[in-house]
Order: C-alpha cells, then sequence, then structure tokens
C-alpha cells in the first residue's frame, strides 16, 4: 500500500517535462555565475520579448506535433502577416482595422496548408516546405529589400506596455495562452481528440472523431497565432522587412521538442513548451551576455537539445512501467 | 501471379507522375521563353542536381529505413568548409585525397548521428535536428566565421563542374552523381544489406524476428548518408567556387527530404527508388531554371518557387492515384 503510494508519488514528480526543467535550474545558475546582472528580473523580462513571438506560434505549434502533423512555413508567416498589415497600413487603412485583418490573414494561411494537406494527404512536410518559400517570398514582393515603418505611437512598443509596471504585454499574452491551452488540452474532449488523432489516427476514425476537422482546426488555430505573432513583432520592430524571423521555423520546433512533445505525435505539453521557451531565453541572454555569437551558441542549444530529449526518453519509459 | 505483376507495374508508375510534370514545366518554359530550349539550359538543370542528388540518395535511404535526418545540410557544410580550409592552407593539394577527407569527415559525423539514435533509441529527427546545430556551431568555433574566398579554390576542382572543360558537353560533377545515384540503385536492389533497409523500414518487428540486426543497418544508413553529404562537399565548393560556414548547405536537409519524398518515398518507411529521387532532384531544378531563365523578377522567385512545389506534388499524387486505380480497375 505504502510501496504505490511511494510510486505515484515519484511518478508525479518524474514527469517528462522534469528534464526541461533540470536545465531550467541549470540555466538560471550558469546565468547567475557568469554576470550578477543576470539575476536582475527586470533585465530578463525586458529581454524575453524578443522571443516571445516566437513562443507564442510554438504554443500552437505544439497542439499540431500532438496530431502527429508539422508546419515548416510558421516563420515565414509571420513573416508576411506583418508585411501585408504594413502595406495595408501605409495605404491608408487606419491601425484599427488593419488588425483584425492581419488576424484573419494568419488564419487564412494556416487554412490553407491544413485544407491542403487534410484534401491531398500529401505529408504535411512537404506542402509547408513549399508555403514556407511562398509565403517569405510573397511578403518579399510587397515590400522589395527596404522595410515599411511609420506606424501610429499607441500601436508601436508593445514590449514597452508593462503590467503592474514591470511584466511586458507579450509575456502576459503568452502566459495567458499557455494556461489556456493546457486546460484546453489536458481537460477537455477537444483536448482528448487531439492526443487521440496524433497516437492512434485509426482508433481515432473508428471512435467517430473527425481526424481531418480536428487537423484543420489545429492549423487554423496555428494560423492565428502566426497573426497574433506577425502583430506583436510589427508593434515592438517597429517596422517590418521581409527578412524578419527567417530560420524562426527551427527555434520554434525546437522550442517544442524540447518540451517534451513526441515528434511523431500523440504526447505532449503546453507546460513543457513554455519551460523550454524560458530555457531557451535564459540560455541566449546568458551568452548573449558573454559576447558569445549567435552561431556559437548553436552549439549549446543543440547539445542541450539532445541531452533533454535523452532524460526525457528516460523518464517516459519510467513513466510507461509504473 | 497476375496480381504480382500488377503491383509491380502499379510500383513503375509511381515516377510517371513525375516525369510527367517535368516535361509540363519544361514545354511551358520552352513556350514562354524560346530560349529556354537549348543544350545549354539542359546542362544548367542537370547542374543543379549533382549536391542535392547526393545528399537526398542518402535521406531517401534514411526515410526508407523509417528515419528522418534533418542534419545532412550541416555535415554538407562542415565538410566543404574542412575541404576549403585545406586548400587555403595548400592549394596544390590533390583533390582526390581532399574528396577522402571530406567523405571521411561524414561518415564520421553521420557515425555520430547513428549511435545517438541507435544507443539511446531516440527519435531521427530530434537527434539530428541537435547534431544539425552542433555541426554548424562547430564550423563557426574552428573557422572562427571566416569566408573562404574564391582565390584559394584550386581552378581544376571548379573545372569540374564546367561544361566546356568536360569531353562531352556534360560537366564531370553531373556525371559522378549519376555514377553514385546507379551505385546505390545496385546497392538498394542486388545486396542482401540494401533489401535489409527495406526489410526494417516496412516492420522492424518481423525484420528482426527474421534475424536481420536492426540497429546495425541503421547506423549503416545514417554513416552511408554522412559520407553522401561529405562528397557532396566537394561538388558543392566546385560549383559554387568558395565557402561560407553560415550559408553552405542550410536548408539543404529540407529540400533533400522534398527532392526524396516527390520522387516518391513514403514518410511511412519502406517505399522509395533511387530513379524516383534522381527525378525528384531534376523537377526541382527544372523549377527553378525555369523561373530564373523566364526572367521573372529576383523578388517574386521564392513565392513562385514555393507555389509550383505545391502545385506539382499535388499533380503528381492525382496522376498517380488516377494511374494507380486505373491499374486495379
Amino acid at each position: 500500500m505504502e510501496n504505490t503510494k511511494k510510486n505515484s508519488v515519484a511518478k508525479k514528480i518524474l514527469r517528462p517535462e522534469l528534464s526541461i526543467f533540470i536545465f531550467f535550474i541549470i540555466s538560471i545558475v550558469a546565468g547567475t555565475l557568469i554576470s550578477p546582472d543576470f539575476l536582475d528580473l527586470k533585465y530578463i523580462l525586458s529581454t524575453m520579448p524578443l522571443y516571445t513571438e516566437l513562443g507564442i506560434i510554438a504554443l500552437a505549434f505544439t497542439y499540431l506535433m500532438i496530431a502527429g502533423e508539422i508546419d515548416l512555413s510558421v516563420a515565414s508567416a509571420l513573416t508576411l502577416v506583418s508585411c501585408v498589415s504594413a502595406v495595408l497600413y501605409q495605404s491608408g487603412m487606419s491601425m484599427e482595422a488593419v488588425i483584425p485583418i492581419g488576424l484573419l490573414l494568419g488564419l487564412v494561411l494556416g487554412l490553407f496548408n491544413g485544407i491542403l494537406v487534410t484534401v491531398t494527404k500529401i505529408p504535411s512536410l512537404i506542402i509547408t516546405l513549399g508555403s514556407m518559400s511562398m509565403y517569405r517570398g510573397l511578403a518579399q514582393v510587397l515590400i522589395g529589400d527596404g522595410s515599411i515603418s511609420g506606424f501610429p505611437e499607441w500601436f508601436v512598443g508593445i514590449d514597452r506596455m508593462l503590467l503592474f509596471g514591470v511584466v511586458p504585454m507579450p509575456i502576459v499574452i503568452f502566459v495567458l495562452l499557455t494556461v489556456i491551452m493546457e486546460i484546453i488540452l489536458k481537460k477537455t474532449f477537444f483536448g482528448r481528440k487531439v492526443v487521440a488523432v496524433g497516437s492512434q489516427p485509426q482508433v481515432a476514425v473508428y471512435s467517430a472523431v473527425h481526424v481531418d476537422r480536428v487537423k484543420l482546426v489545429l492549423f487554423g488555430l496555428l494560423g492565428l497565432s502566426e497573426g497574433i505573432a506577425g502583430l506583436m513583432s510589427l508593434s515592438r520592430l517597429g517596422l517590418a522587412k521581409y527578412s524578419i524571423g527567417v530560420g524562426g521555423e527551427l527555434d520554434i520546433i525546437t522550442m517544442v521538442l524540447l518540451g517534451g512533445t513526441a515528434f511523431s505525435g500523440g504526447r505532449g505539453s503546453l507546460t513543457g513548451t513554455a519551460l523550454a521557451f524560458l530555457v531557451i531565453v535564459l540560455l541566449k541572454t546568458s551568452m548573449t551576455l558573454v559576447n558569445l555569437r549567435r552561431m556559437d551558441q548553436l552549439l549549446v542549444i543543440g547539445l542541450m537539445l539532445i541531452i533533454v530529449i535523452i532524460l526525457t526518453d528516460k523518464l517516459n519509459k519510467y513513466q510507461d512501467q509504473s | 501471379m497476375k496480381a504480382k505483376e500488377k503491383r509491380l507495374s502499379g510500383m513503375a508508375l509511381r515516377e510517371v507522375g513525375v516525369v510527367a510534370i517535368i516535361l509540363i514545366i519544361y514545354v511551358i518554359g520552352c513556350l514562354i521563353e524560346p530560349r529556354f530550349f537549348s543544350f545549354d539550359v539542359l546542362v544548367n538543370i542537370l547542374l543543379f542536381t549533382p549536391v542535392l542528388l547526393l545528399i537526398s540518395l542518402g535521406e531517401m535511404m534514411e526515410i526508407i529505413s523509417q528515419n528522418l535526418d534533418v542534419s545532412v545540410g550541416s555535415i554538407m557544410g562542415f565538410a566543404a568548409t574542412v575541404g576549403g580550409a585545406i586548400f587555403r592552407y595548400d592549394k596544390s593539394f590533390p583533390i582526390i585525397v581532399v574528396f577522402l577527407v571530406t567523405t571521411g569527415i561524414g561518415v564520421v559525423l553521420g557515425l555520430i548521428n547513428g549511435l545517438l539514435v541507435t544507443r539511446f533509441k531516440l527519435p531521427s529527427v530530434i537527434v539530428t535536428l541537435g547534431t544539425m546545430n552542433i555541426y554548424r556551431g562547430l564550423i563557426f568555433i574552428l573557422m572562427n566565421a571566416k569566408q573562404i574566398d574564391n582565390m584559394y579554390i584550386p581552378q581544376n576542382l571548379i573545372a569540374l563542374s564546367q561544361p566546356m572543360k568536360s569531353v562531352i558537353g556534360i560537366p564531370y560533377t553531373v556525371i559522378i552523381a549519376f555514377a553514385a545515384a546507379a551505385l546505390v540503385a545496385l546497392f538498394l536492389r542486388r545486396f542482401k544489406t540494401g533489401r535489409e533497409i527495406y526489410a526494417i523500414g516496412c516492420n522492424r518487428e518481423a525484420a528482426e524476428l527474421r534475424g536481420i540486426n536492426a540497429t546495425r543497418i541503421s547506423m549503416l544508413v545514417f554513416i552511408i548518408a554522412g559520407g553522401l553529404s561529405g562528397f557532396a562537399a566537394m561538388l558543392f565548393i566546385s560549383r559554387v567556387g568558395y565557402v561560407n560556414p553560415v550559408t553552405a548547405g542550410s536548408g539543404m536537409e529540407f529540400t533533400a527530404v522534398a527532392a526524396a519524398v516527390i520522387g516518391g518515398t513514403s514518410m511511412a518507411g519502406g517505399v522509395g527508388t533511387t530513379l524516383g529521387t534522381v527525378l525528384g532532384c531534376l523537377l526541382l531544378g527544372v523549377i527553378y531554371n525555369s523561373i530564373s531563365y523566364i526572367g521573372i523578377s529576383g523578388y517574386w522567385q521564392d513565392a513562385i518557387y514555393g507555389a509550383i512545389i505545391i502545385i506539382a506534388v499535388i499533380i503528381e499524387k492525382l496522376i498517380k492515384t488516377r494511374l494507380v486505380k486505373g491499374q486495379e480497375a
């Protein structure tokens, strides 16, 4: 009796997310050792919005990966949304009208992938490889090599709008989304359907789950998050350029995988992704503090990814055993 | 017996769709721009393939064995940087030796991937996403982020990818790559180990029950893919003429997956042919060349390239299902 209780406590603690949590602690300790300024919470909070856009997309991406699909076009879609919004504003539309259009455009870009994947049954990796270069290409067609800026005062600088005088707005949005989406995944019927689609598509079909419809909703959701992220980057940078967020899709996939989501689908958590986001922000901040070049940082991120995956795998096996 | 025959011809039909799309795009290209209808353009289309083809062949074998490797681009970049560094040190270094060195580097990096995947029984995508970053980061630390300029690259290496310098008008790099493809095809079709790659991709448990050592085969596939990428590095230097540690091979991994899958390799494993992958590379080459020849403004190129990839895979899929259905009826 006591033994089983002990076991269940251990099981609660030794969750797959634990490995990324350990790295969370390590990165804080390492950061503090590297520079005394690191523990300045205000400083960390002020650097976070740099990555929040990718973090928000990573949340919706987690859903999609749990359902067994992948989308390489995420960063390009972000760029296209921000470029189209900028062009619309420049052509005389008011910012209040541009925002909903930007969100809608994100939704459409996501659904475009979703419809192609569900109707043609071509692997999402291939479809979105095409839309990845198509979306960024369209942004390039719209704006060319230049950039657009000069947005209204109230729209620019979302990262400088603070809640309670300390927490930047993007972080607030990110945390809210994490909580809401985790609850939906773990507690609602829809959340269970997402997991079912990813773990046993055939069984899901027999259990009267509309697999394609679920996938379509998830692609749409991802698109919406691209819309939000696109507008956020427009507001934070105050300008639109076609080369914004190049390579961001890999950062996003890294966050999702670091958080313990299975690439083949069926398993994953938003808390894991959010923690992975934090770890990456902390690591990148501390590495920048010691003047490590962006490309040298790749080595550290890569090593961490492999170690976390090995640990997560062991923890998953432990959970399955007991 | 008859059913078997039908299935076999059904397999061959996989490639017909790709051939059709290649021809359609080529004809459209010729109609829009008459200059497109020339020997030079055909050579240029072929010239697009060597580096991509070698990497795609490795990727194809990995996908067949139910693995996915996104580090091949970084492996190619790594090997190319080292190869370039050797030439910077001594321009007259024998090219054959450098070929061996870059291939060796590819083998070692592939071996590391294979060890991580098989020892820890981890999904290959995640492991290689990690090593992709690690290898790319290492290039930087080794090279101190400096580019290897054109002046260090020996002329006789660059000549390998110039049609004028070849006896039959087709650059040697193209011939090398296609010869490699023929070897891979022979290996996959006629050799026991080659067949075993398909076996573990179709049904790993069943393959193991028949006495196939799946771990050994997976290791081998990673090593071959790494070696091919390392070998491709030299063709890359020959074609491009300089090595930039940031751009060399970046994004190549996804293009290689696309080439393999367009050619009929199934992401579920166990299915895929060398011919299909060759055609997949040629299709991407035709798309790429027609866009630049037709004189579409540089700004439009990426957008159209992406759109054509999507349209091409959809049409190809339609043709394939139509044909296979016709066979069954």
